[in-house]
């Protein structure tokens, strides 16, 4: 059974389980049946855009193999829209898969990037933070998504703590609340959320945008490094141990750079070279430009060629 | 930019009416609020928790604190009458207190949220002026109510006493899962009051709208 044809699912098709949590626009619940291994995030607000849903689901299946394998491995993308008669009443969406749950006293909880930037409390139960080398290969594999995402013009929007969780082994990264995003020039599904300490200064009237991302992609790459959860980009990066010394002063620089005005922030591309593993070769600056001398130049004919013209006597007459 | 946080109270009545369910059912949700707020390091940094309990006086069970510091709470436990202006006079004083501890500590204090859950009709008729005094319009700190009714407590009494919302339960549910769904309104609020951004891009409290066992009435206009 595909689920990627982008086709929808009726409401009343779904042996609708369990909740498994709600939010602000939704909630999501278990599934049983033949869809048990996804859940249905179910909207609670009446102004769903569903065409902007529609397109969403249908973005896995416009890319290449490879990278829509790397996103659905990597985001909880919505596959199908469910509706009720003509109404969207929500979307199916994969389950979080095992690594990214942790187990507190209470039962599992989501590995949520917010455990990297706190002490850990023993309220954590087994979710242990990251060493310096470890919180690297997360940041490194969110700067990639983010760099697949915005290849194919897709804004995250509401970049944030909650939205992206981690494994420690193997490193890998997760990205929650995939229907929030929208593609550059077209409106989202629900207006595009906000997350205190993840607000963008600059970011324009019309809702965030892919410049809006790559600054929270600063703060997510920094605040993760320096187990920091309010650090701004003009602040002092303190990073933890066990970073390599390029990767740190790469990473400050581009978080430096990252204050700049709208479109001269570091892009996701860049983010990924800073923090990638084969490092960057530095150039030397060019030698100046020389010029060749001014010497006397030999004439190359000169002006427009003046041809005589042949008289020709008229025909003869008879 | 110095910290915002947003202190919540929880102020409960622990009067005998409150006696068997109804109380063992508030004891069984405070290690659930205690994990779910504690356990949960953005909003346990960005939210304060202060538990009252009043009955024929009022006491600071849990003065306010970061959920992921603590270790115990006490429990309730049920007796005497339903004073109002007991739980009124201490939450006033306490608020102010709180909100001049946690300002010199260099945070900026957003308007505090007040869950006040009660089941029966107060005992004291002279409680009114307690009540003016804490949300009085020139004191800075003035709460933001939330009132929670179920037993003998009537809907106007709800309406009076919450500024904001108010919820009335509906005898759909028993005590004990009323409360269970009072204990979750309340994480909820905690929880997206702490993770989502107003239009500011500041924190802001989040309201329950609705809540499984109980009619939502508006707060009494004035």
């Amino acid at each position: 059974m595909s689920l990627l044809d982008g086709s929808d699912l009726r409401l009343g098709d779904l042996e609708v389980g369990d909740s498994l949590g709600r939010g602000g626009q939704g909630a999501v619940h278990e599934l049983r049946g033949p869809w048990a291994d996804y859940v249905y995030k179910e909207y609670l607000v009446p102004t769903v855009n569903g065409d902007a849903l529609a397109r969403l689901v249908r973005v896995p299946g416009g890319m290449p193999s490879h990278e829509r394998d790397l996103l659905l491995a990597q985001a909880a993308w919505p596959l199908a829209r469910v509706v009720d008669g003509g109404r969207v009443t929500g979307f199916l969406m994969p389950r979080v898969p095992a690594p990214f749950w942790g187990r507190r006293a209470k039962g599992p909880a989501l590995r949520e990037l917010q455990y990297l930037l706190y002490d850990p409390k023993p309220l954590w139960g087994d979710i242990t933070p990251l060493d310096g080398p470890g919180r690297l290969e997360i940041a490194r594999r969110a700067a990639s998504l983010f760099l697949l995402l915005h290849s194919h013009r897709l804004v995250v929007g509401d970049v944030s703590m909650r939205n992206l969780l981690w494994s420690p082994s193997p490193p890998a990264v997760y990205l929650l609340d995939c229907d929030a995003i929208r593609r550059v020039g077209e409106r989202p599904v629900l207006p595009q959320p906000q997350t205190p300490d993840w607000t963008d200064p600059q970011q324009p009237s019309t809702g965030p945008d892919l410049d809006t991302d790559r600054y929270k992609l600063a703060l997510l790459v920094t605040r993760v490094l320096c187990k920091s959860p309010d650090l701004r980009p003009g602040e002092e990066p303190v990073f933890v141990p066990g970073l390599p010394e390029r990767v740190k002063a790469e990473v400050a620089a581009r978080f430096a750079e990252a204050a700049r005005p709208r479109g001269l922030r570091p892009d996701a591309a860049q983010w990924v070279r800073a923090l990638d593993e084969r490092g960057t070769i530095e150039l030397p600056p060019l030698p100046p430009v020389r010029t060749p001398p001014d010497l006397p130049k030999a004439p190359l004919g000169g002006g427009p060629i003046r041809r005589p013209t042949i008289r020709l006597r008229p025909p003869d007459r008879r | 930019m110095s910290q915002q946080v947003l202190p919540f109270y929880l102020v409960c009545d622990e009067s005998y009416s409150m006696d068997g369910a109804p109380i063992d059912a508030i004891n069984k949700s405070l290690p659930e609020i205690h994990q779910e707020i504690g356990g949960n390091p953005v909003v346990a940094d960005k939210t304060r928790f202060c538990l009252i309990s009043f009955s024929s006086t009022a006491q600071v069970l849990l003065p306010l604190s970061d959920l992921s510091e603590v270790t115990s709470m006490p429990a309730m436990a049920a007796s005497g009458s339903t004073s109002y202006t007991a739980a009124f006079t201490l939450l006033r004083d306490t608020i102010e207190r709180d909100v001049a501890a946690l300002k010199a500590a260099g945070h900026q204090v957003l308007r505090p949220a007040v869950f006040f859950l009660t089941d029966g009709q107060p005992t004291d008729d002279d409680w009114v002026s307690a009540y003016q005094r804490l949300t009085d319009p020139s004191w800075k700190p003035r709460p933001n109510i939330l009132a929670f009714g179920f037993g003998g407590v009537n809907v106007d009494t709800i309406q009076q006493v919450a500024t904001v919302r108010g919820f009335l339960a509906d005898g759909s549910l028993g005590p004990a899962q009323a409360l269970q769904e009072f204990a979750q309104s309340l994480i909820q609020s905690v929880i997206n009051s702490g993770t989502s951004a107003d239009a500011g891009g500041g924190m802001s409290l989040a309201m329950p709208d609705k809540v499984p066992g109980f009619t939502t009435v508006p707060a009494d206009p004035v």
